[in-house]
């Protein structure tokens, strides 16, 4: 048995010297990652709420704030000990209430950006047609369920084959659709200027106030930031260190994220449709129009393929019991069924995928939040790994019949506050929503709330580990003083 | 130790854990040392000092 492969399947810590990304090896792989089509449809859908110069300033705010904020909770833990976040959680929800997050914060994610995806792939398959055979394009034919399940068919090829067929993908499709972006600036560019870019106005305005308007641009943002939550743990466990599993994430996925949301934005307002799969039919002429469709409909793929491995490598950690009898490929397969069949159970999920984006930074700011405060203020950065692995009673983490009722309480709580704050189907928003955002209220309140109830009910009960770390600080800070004397 | 899978571990299985705890505990040997590469307390100032910039830039620009 090979500790490297068990290690990556999550049943280990990965040690320093088998890590292999050093910072810029880090910054890129984060760059290939982010730098993927879903910036497209944020940013379009930012065409619905502010102009192009507010819509920049959005992303950039918003992704610094979100991508920051989930470094913290996740990746320098991960860079420390070299274990992902699903693994690193049940120090922090238990070991059973790390699996129902996993099922709500990973599953109905990955699912839901698979069929997204997938439709875009179906889209921008029937935009290229389009251009070519001089039609207009029908994004709700039914042809488009047909190329969305083709698609996912595709992707669960791919992801069965292993990640090595994902490797080569990635390699291929990240530099190109790096090109394409330059590709797009060059056209917005071509007959007008920065500033006439810059003044371009909002397709559409929700709600008179601008501050208003302004706040749900970084609002999304903020959103988009945190929805790396799931996947970013996975490779920062690959770095050699907590710098290099930080610091990256800022660079590699805030500026490659930003990029792409910025073309999705201008791309919508100057042509006039927040769909990415349908103004790119008008940015070039007829055939460059065709391949960058065909492009886009594929990069789909790649990123399809890269959310649902992570998916199902998380899904064998933390199920292993359960699952371990199904091959990797019966795993694939099975997991593929679900958006299948949630294609036609949710069939605007594309069309209102912002709500959907907005949804899951209500889970992940409360999260986030958490385990903040759980890292560096109650276990001041110390974790019994040993502990991670070992279920049942005899583990630190076993809390109460495996749930910590803390973290779980201050999550519902936190999630609660977010959709009070601001109602992701709705856009409906309090007085205050303006000054501090959904998810950095919830995150703030969530990480408050796990604070006082684990001082209240947690660490008298002696649940968690905590007084052990208590006592390790205090031998540490005493034989510091002892050898200061 | 009472492993998920410590009913009918196989000797390699066992192997694994032995590893497993190994460089467990080699990570418990270094808590409370500085390590190489652990974020500085300039750096986490760094960090705070950027969300909260980014966040009063915010409520400015609005």
């Amino acid at each position: 048995m090979d500790y490297t492969i068990e290690a990556e399947r999550g049943r280990a810590p990965l040690p320093p010297s088998k890590r292999l990304w050093g910072f810029w090896e880090y910054t890129w792989a984060n760059a290939a990652l982010a730098i993927a089509t879903w910036g497209f449809l944020i940013g379009g859908s930012l065409s619905l709420v502010v102009d192009v110069k507010n819509g920049l300033l959005a992303i950039i705010t918003g992704n610094i704030l979100g991508v920051l904020l989930v470094g913290l909770a996740v990746s320098i833990s991960a860079g420390k000990y070299g274990t992902e976040q699903y693994t690193f959680m049940r120090s922090v929800f238990g070991h059973n209430g790390s699996r129902l997050i996993y099922f709500f914060a990973m599953i109905l994610l990955t699912v839901g950006w698979l069929v997204v995806l997938g439709i875009m792939f179906g889209r921008s398959i029937d935009s290229a047609i389009s251009v070519v055979a001089e039609r207009d394009p029908q994004p709700s034919g039914w042809h488009i369920y047909l190329i969305t399940l083709v698609a996912i068919a595709i992707t669960a090829f791919i992801v069965a084959k292993g990640p090595t067929s994902i490797k080569v993908f990635n390699t291929i499709v990240a530099p190109a659709l790096f090109l394409v972006m330059g590709l797009m600036i060059y056209i917005f560019l071509k007959d007008s200027s920065v500033s006439e870019i810059l003044a371009l106005p909002a397709l559409g305005q929700p709600f008179d106030s601008h501050a208003v308007n302004f706040m749900i641009a970084v609002e999304i943002n903020i959103a988009a930031g945190f929805s790396w939550w799931p996947y970013i743990g996975n490779l920062s466990r690959i770095t050699k260190n907590e710098r290099v599993a930080f610091w990256p994430n800022l660079i590699g996925i805030g500026l490659a994220a930003s990029l792409g949301e910025a073309v999705g934005l201008i791309g919508a307002i100057k042509f006039g449709n927040a769909d990415p799969t349908q103004w790119m039919t008008e940015a070039g002429g007829l055939w460059l129009s065709f391949v960058v469709l065909l492009f886009v409909a594929f990069a789909n793929v790649t990123s399809m393929a890269n959310i649902l491995y992570t998916a199902v490598v998380g899904l064998r950690q933390m199920f292993d019991a359960i699952l371990k009898k199904f091959s990797w490929e019966w795993l694939v397969v099975g997991f593929c069924l679900v958006p299948a069949i949630t294609l036609f159970v949710l069939p605007g999920l594309y069309d209102g995928f912002l709500t959907f984006l907005v949804w899951t930074a209500a889970l992940y700011s409360a999260l986030t939040g958490i385990m903040i405060v759980d890292y560096f203020v109650l276990r001041r950065q110390h974790v019994e790994l040993k502990d991670l692995f070992v279920e049942g009673k005899s583990s630190r983490y076993y809390f109460t019949a495996g749930f910590n009722l803390a973290s779980m309480a201050a999550l519902v709580l936190g999630c609660i506050v977010f959709t009070v704050t601001f109602n992701p189907l709705t856009f409906e928003h309090t007085s205050y929503f303006r000054f501090t955002t959904a998810s950095l209220l919830a995150a703030a309140v969530s990480a408050v709330l796990y604070w006082i109830f684990s001082l209240v009910f947690t660490l008298p009960r002696k649940q968690g580990g905590y007084s052990d770390f208590e006592q390790l600080t205090h031998h540490h800070f005493t034989k510091e003083l002892k050898s200061n004397d | 130790m009472n492993t998920a899978s410590s009913h009918n571990v196989t000797a390699e299985e066992l192997e694994f854990q032995t590893e497993r705890n190994t460089v467990c505990d080699s990570f418990a040997g270094q808590e409370g040392h500085y390590q190489p590469g652990q974020l500085t307390r300039v750096e986490y100032l760094a960090v705070g000092f950027l969300l909260v910039a980014t966040y009063i830039f915010t409520l400015v620009v609005q």
